[in-house]
């Protein structure tokens, strides 16, 4: 086994669990979700509702077929979306509407959940983020060289292990992430009294 | 098993611990910003203060009925939102249950304003009102009293006495920021940040 194809397994695993989580997370908490998607100001308002529910089917169906493997296109349908993502808040950010809330997923968003009104706030840290992630997900699309066996219990056992490795990492980033901007904000509130809490 | 394969064992163990406990920690360090983020309603410099007469004192409702702020009988609690804000609608069931609480302890009326009179903004607020199932004779359309209060950030909120003074004030996006106002009222103090600071 190359290591070749432990990294397109695991880079695949991680793009599930992203889809997966964002999907949960879209479907429990949909009309916050809507809301968000309305402050993102680029989508005519008869379509949010609807555009809303296509998202979360869309991220439903990514991680499934994402899962199973076997068809290339998903892994650029996955590409494609985190880009339309990333651009939705680079050009949020661009005109200077940057008290976004995020609307991503998981751990992104407050341990507490909404009810504190503080989730994660659009930023290029995460349009970066977006941009790494398309790049897995091309990556994902790389043929991997061809399956002369199947795969042994020590090697399906190291990619299950790592798969599961870097799944935490990657929530540990995105908490940072969620913690900079916290005491960020924190910081303004101390040292100027006149904080800019999202709207 | 080979001594090769039972150290690589023990060792994918321990890194997936080590990335579980890591993810751990930073979730942790997300409680601890949470609760370590002053509870206090957020001050703000501008505008009228604690202890001034509230700018405007008589308002009209969204059905034209008329509103007295500081009427000798009962106080206002002024929560300025708007339909397009995320954290104004998650603060809404808030505003009411902390508002039949504190009205079982004096006469306190919930006066939800907003601003934006233009027909494509109107059938916001109408649309805003109905979801939400809020009292049209609570519901103020005015720019001129979010003028007055220098409102810069919503969700924002102004407590006014039976006689018209503003008892506290400041940005509210959680249950513990809109407690924290009656709180502040209570103690005499313009706000839980002033309270802690006279230590």
């Amino acid at each position: 086994m190359s290591a070749a194809i432990t990294i397109s397994f695991v880079l695949r695993f991680l793009l599930v669990s992203i889809f997966l989580r964002a999907a949960l997370h879209k479907i429990s908490h949909y009309r916050e979700f809507s809301a968000q998607l309305a402050a993102y100001q680029l989508l005519p308002r008869p379509l949010l509702s609807a555009f809303a529910l296509f998202l979360i089917l869309l991220e439903g169906f990514l991680a499934l077929s994402l899962f199973i493997g076997g068809w290339v296109y998903s892994s650029f349908i996955a590409a494609a979306l985190l880009i339309v993502y990333a651009t939705a808040m680079a050009l949020n950010l661009v005109r200077g509407n940057d008290d976004l809330d995020c609307g991503c997923s998981g751990p992104a968003g407050s341990p507490s959940g909404f009810s504190s009104g503080e989730t994660q706030t659009i930023s290029w840290t995460l349009v970066v983020r977006n941009c790494i992630l398309v790049i897995f997900a091309l990556a994902t699309a790389i043929p991997i060289p061809f399956l002369s066996h199947h795969l042994s219990i020590q090697e399906l056992g190291t990619i299950a292990l790592a798969s599961i490795a870097v799944i935490f990492i990657y929530s540990s980033i995105e908490q940072a992430i969620v913690n900079q901007q916290r005491s960020r904000r924190y910081l303004a509130v101390r040292s100027s009294g006149n904080p800019g809490m999202p709207l | 098993m080979s001594t090769l394969a039972a150290s690589q064992t023990v060792l994918w163990v321990i890194v997936v611990i080590l990335c579980f406990v890591v993810f751990a920690l930073m979730r942790q360090i997300g409680v601890l910003h949470e609760r370590v983020f002053p509870a206090g309603a957020l001050m703000t410099r501008h505008g009228p203060q604690a202890g001034d007469p509230a700018p405007i004192d008589r308002l009209v409702a969204f059905d034209d009925s008329p509103i007295t702020l500081g009427d000798g009988l009962r106080s206002t609690l002024l929560l300025f939102v708007s339909p397009t804000c995320p954290v104004c609608k998650s603060l809404l069931p808030i505003v009411q249950s902390v508002g039949r609480r504190e009205a079982n302890n004096h006469p306190l009326q919930v006066i939800l304003a907003s601003d934006g009179d233009s027909a494509d903004e109107m059938r916001q607020h109408r649309e805003f009102i109905t979801v939400h199932k809020l009292d049209k004779k609570r519901y103020v359309i005015s720019k001129r009293l979010g003028l007055a209060f220098v409102v810069e950030k919503l969700p924002f909120a102004a407590l006014i006495d039976k006689a018209g003074v503003i008892r506290a004030k400041g940005l509210v996006n959680s249950r513990e920021h809109l407690e924290s106002l009656f709180e502040a009222h209570e103690r005499g103090v313009a706000s839980l940040q002033e309270f802690l600071a006279s230590d």
